[in-house]
């Protein structure tokens, strides 16, 4: 038991795979097991989905037994999984209802709030301190008002000037950040090959 | 006395800034929706080459579209979505398409199910010979990996639980080289759809969400991203295009007054800050 | 042997691994690079002073992303600038709280921070109540942070790694809450909203040379140098199939094809 629970075996298991499917990549060898292998990345992820519902019950029913903070809270939250989950099997109908006019507009309001933090933060931090701020500025108006049809109804080269700055700058700047990126994942790569990378074991 | 009022006037505590910015923000949204401001609404040049690509798609061709946006960012891409559907619908009744859809997220096979029952016109069309919905794939950048490599070990059934081998219009499908025209709708980046289905070479058609837009430029400039719809602005073009106004249209003008809004408030702010440097304040 | 059309890029590969792999061992022997100062990490100490000032607490989050997405890079950075904020607080024992949005980061979460308020000379500071999980959605996870911020009022909000749209919610929240905020990612779609409502921040490469400065760790460093010199020869790639392509040649196209 104490050799399946060494830090080796765990990273051995983490850089084989990689390692195989770099190497399909490039050979073409080996593609049914290369399939095979995501297919069981799917299976491994769908039992993540496992892990976060026991981790939810847990903590939850911990706050009703303890009846520590908001529990309340969690009765609600607890009966609401087991009611949404119950109608998903028994009631479609009902299902559906709680889909529609429940979820979907709790998330949709979530999600609406960004706007109004969005319109604070621009509140708060559109100030022209220097050239490039308002450089800044003006390149978000023009973006702005290509997005928005009442730019190009105002004045048509709003759409060609905001086009451009899509067009040209922004998708340099993309490139140079899509490659950065893939270079911050391949140093990933090669310090998990040599075994150091450790954070997923969790502390030093 | 007047000085002092100014001061004051100036001296609006941060809370209350903000809560007249929401107030207004609100007021700048609603206004429009309940008393429609037929502000124009013209077609650009993406919009109708997604419509183009998707009209250019051959008789008997394979699409495979998967969603992948969430309920949270529904009034932005799904009007693309709803009219991208439509289009597709009437496309598979004329020319004999096969239409397959399939989920990225859980929330994604709702919205499927959704737009198919309620916008969509299949009549007159059998599920499994003409189109297939295969609900959720979990795995993320694996699911995609998985559908374009080995379709039938990665799809087992369909949302129905109905096995593939049971699905008549499944049962060719192999790979990625079997599908004529891939799609997604996104809310987020797109590199893990251009790593795992770029490589094949086919038409790929997006609808993405506005903000991300300049994103995935480098993908749209190099034509990896074949056409793709703008968000709602997109949708509401695409919905003039197809003739069946939606969603979209009637959001748009919300959405040009909350710009104008926001760029107000940010020249406000612009030459109230130049001013107080000025002052040296 | 090789699939037609991925030699080139086969080479370029081991070309920048073998950089990387270089660099690391470089300083693993000691020649160490030097990382310039930066203003975010430097203020750690007065962000956590805040708290101690207004008797409050810190609030630490990682974001949306886990470790098993394109952003794992960017969350293995924010838990180690995390591990440095922990220490901080145990030195001026004040008690902070981490909002996880994925289950596997709670273990992971909790050894950190125990490992922090222990270098920082609290281990008994540390409770696992720090360690708050809210669920795998994002929504969810929205909701709760905001909530907490709004309710509790920290006095510094830290928001390092690979953030998604919570990160506007968040940073909203907290800067309508009045909490000093210190943010970072590589994400470019986060940037103006880290940089209108944050005090301090790290953008783009910033957060992993921050990761990297807090470590302490001279592999963390020479990978930094590392990545820096791969994006040089990328660059220089880049020139040369500028040049090429300009000069009407194929060659370029050929061999990236080849």
């Amino acid at each position: 038991m104490s050799v399946l629970r060494r830090r080796e075996i765990a990273i051995l298991f983490y850089v084989v795979p990689m390692l195989f499917l770099v190497f399909e990549y490039f050979t073409g060898i080996g593609s049914e097991s290369s399939s095979a292998l995501i297919g069981w990345a799917i299976i491994l992820s769908t039992f993540t989905y496992l892990i976060g519902g026991f981790a939810i019950f847990r903590l939850h029913i911990l706050n009703i037994a303890k009846q520590k903070g908001e529990w309340p809270y969690s009765v609600i939250l607890i009966t609401s999984f087991a009611l949404f989950l119950g109608l998903a099997y028994t009631y479609q109908p009902g299902y559906k209802w709680v889909l529609e006019n429940v979820y979907t507009p709790l998330t949709i309001i979530m999600f609406g709030f960004v706007g109004f933090y969005a319109a604070t933060a621009l509140f708060r931090g559109a100030r022209i301190r220097n050239f490039n701020a308002g450089l800044l500025i003006i390149c978000a108006i023009f973006l702005m008002l290509y997005n928005a049809p009442i730019g190009e109804a105002m004045w048509p080269g709003f759409k060609t000037i905001g086009g451009w700055l899509k067009d040209v700058p922004n998708t340099g700047v993309m490139r140079a950040v899509t490659i950065g990126v893939a270079i911050g994942i391949l140093a990933t790569f090669v310090r998990a090959l040599l075994g150091l990378e450790t954070s997923y074991l969790g502390g030093k | 006395m007047a000085a002092e009022k100014k001061e004051k006037i100036i001296k609006i505590s941060s809370v209350n800034q903000d809560r007249i910015i929401f107030l207004l923000l609100f007021l700048v949204i609603a206004i429009p929706m309940i008393v429609p401001l037929g502000l124009p609404v013209p077609i650009s040049s993406t919009t109708s080459k997604f419509y183009d690509t998707v009209e250019g798609i051959q008789e008997g061709a394979t699409v495979l579209w998967c969603t992948s946006m969430g309920f949270s960012i529904w009034y932005n891409t799904g009007p693309g979505e709803i009219a991208t559907f439509r289009h597709i619908f009437r496309l598979v009744r004329e020319r004999h398409i096969k239409f397959i859809v399939f989920a990225e997220g859980a929330e994604d096979a709702a919205i499927d199910r959704r737009i198919i029952a309620e916008h969509c016109d299949t009549s007159g069309l059998t599920y499994g010979e003409d189109y297939v919905d295969l609900g959720w794939i979990p795995g993320g950048e694996a699911a995609l990996a998985g559908v374009v490599t080995d379709f039938q070990s990665t799809v087992e059934t369909d949302y129905k639980g109905t096995p593939i081998s049971q699905i008549p219009m499944l049962k060719d499908i192999k790979s990625g080289e079997e599908i004529d025209v891939f799609g997604f709708s996104s809310g987020s980046m797109i590199d893990r759809f251009m790593r795992q289905w770029a490589p094949f070479r086919k038409p790929i058609l997006l609808n993405m969400i506005a903000i991300g837009v300049p994103l995935c430029m480098p993908y749209i400039e190099k034509g990896m991203v074949t056409a793709y719809i703008n968000g709602q602005r997109g949708g509401a073009e695409y919905e003039k295009i197809l003739g069946q106004l939606g969603m979209g249209s009637s959001f748009i003008d919300a959405q040009s007054m909350v710009h104008l809004y926001i760029i107000i408030m940010i020249i406000v702010v612009a030459v109230w800050s130049i001013n107080r440097r000025k002052k040296g304040i | 042997m090789f699939v037609v059309g991925r030699r080139f890029e086969l080479i370029v590969f081991v070309v920048i691994c073998l950089t990387m792999y270089f660099f690391i061992e470089r300083a693993k022997r000691g020649k160490v690079p030097e990382i310039r100062p930066l203003p975010a990490l430097q203020a750690l100490d007065e962000g956590v002073g805040r708290a101690v000032e207004l008797g409050s607490s810190v609030h630490f989050t990682t974001g949306v992303s886990g470790l098993a997405d394109a952003f794992a890079p960017q969350t293995i950075a924010g838990l180690a600038i995390m591990n440095k904020v922990a220490k901080v607080c145990g030195e001026y024992a004040i008690p902070m709280r981490y909002t996880a949005c994925r289950s596997y980061m709670i273990p992971i979460a909790e050894d950190m921070i125990r490992s922090g308020y222990a270098f920082g000379g609290r281990p008994e500071m540390y409770s696992d109540d720090m360690v708050v999980y809210v669920g795998e959605a994002q929504t969810a996870f929205q909701a709760a942070v905001v909530s907490y911020l709004m309710d509790e009022k920290p006095a510094v909000n830290f928001m390092f790694g690979g953030v998604q749209a919570e990160a506007i919610q968040t940073l909203g929240a907290a800067a309508v809450a009045g909490c000093m905020q210190f943010a970072g990612t590589a994400r470019m779609f986060y940037f103006p909203f880290i940089l209108c409502l944050c005090d301090y921040s790290l953008i783009g490469e910033e957060l992993f040379a921050a990761a990297a400065a807090v470590s302490g760790e001279n592999i963390q460093l020479g990978t930094i140098r590392g990545q820096d010199v791969s994006k040089f020869l990328v660059l220089a790639l880049l020139i040369l199939g500028i040049i090429l392509t300009t000069a009407g040649t194929a060659l370029f196209k050929r061999l990236v094809g080849w």
